[in-house]
């Protein structure tokens, strides 16, 4: 599959935006889950600080609609690519600048962070750059 | 957490304020009856309009023993017909205990 990287780097231009990312300092990664359907858009994520982890979610303050909007942009780019929307998306980044993007077609609770699940998504979730 | 009375009040398609949207509100009401405390925010996009074109709801639920946050999660609904909403069950509310 053919996909412009400059989603990849407006993506994260804009999770650096975030509301909760700009005020939590000194974080070392973090990571966020995006559930995509028609009319609803869903995020919730963690930032992480040596070993505390910290519930976040992803809204940039001063254009609300930014992200949301860039990622329904990237839905569509895949969408032209290879046929499939996707339900979910993942987005890891570092403090160092690495970022790791992955997005689910089929099950939009391949990342849930459900109750049953929530303790161990946190870390199951936690970016591991090599 | 009760009816929030005027403050509440903007114009939603009929089948976003029966559906997703009161999905929503419905747990927040069972976080505070599990004991968390949830505080939130929803604004109106765009701003100052009559019939907004998106709904954004941000919360995040404390646990009141403790005082950390347990869960943080923000939405965006479109206001039109055939919204999701997938919201968390009560009975599964304990999971978030610190």
């Amino acid at each position: 599959m053919n996909i412009d990287p400059k989603y990849i780097q407006e993506l994260a231009e804009l999770v650096l935006r975030c509301k909760r990312v700009v005020e939590t300092e000194s974080w070392d990664a973090l990571v966020f889950v995006f559930d995509v359907s028609e009319g609803h858009m869903a995020n919730s994520g963690f930032i992480y600080i040596g070993e505390e982890i910290i519930p976040a979610s992803a809204r940039i303050t001063d254009d609300k609609m930014a992200l949301s909007n860039k990622i329904r942009e990237f839905q569509n780019a895949i969408f032209e690519a290879c046929g499939h929307k996707f339900v979910q998306l993942l987005i890891q980044m570092n403090s160092a600048g690495k970022i790791h993007i992955d997005f689910e077609f089929d099950n939009p609770k391949r990342w849930n962070m459900g109750p049953a699940n929530y303790r161990a998504m946190r870390e199951q979730l936690r970016p591991v750059f090599n | 957490m009760s009816d929030q009375g005027l403050k509440n009040l903007f114009p939603q398609d009929a089948n976003l304020n029966r559906g997703a949207y009161k999905s929503m509100e419905n747990e927040w009401e069972d976080w505070t009856k599990e004991g968390y405390e949830v505080r939130l925010t929803v604004e109106l996009d765009p701003p100052g309009t009559a019939r907004p074109d998106n709904i954004i709801a941000e919360y995040q639920v404390f646990d009141k023993v403790s005082g950390q946050m347990v869960f943080e999660r923000d939405h965006e609904f479109n206001n039109q017909h055939g919204e999701a909403f997938e919201r968390v069950a009560r009975k599964n509310m304990q999971y978030y205990r610190g």
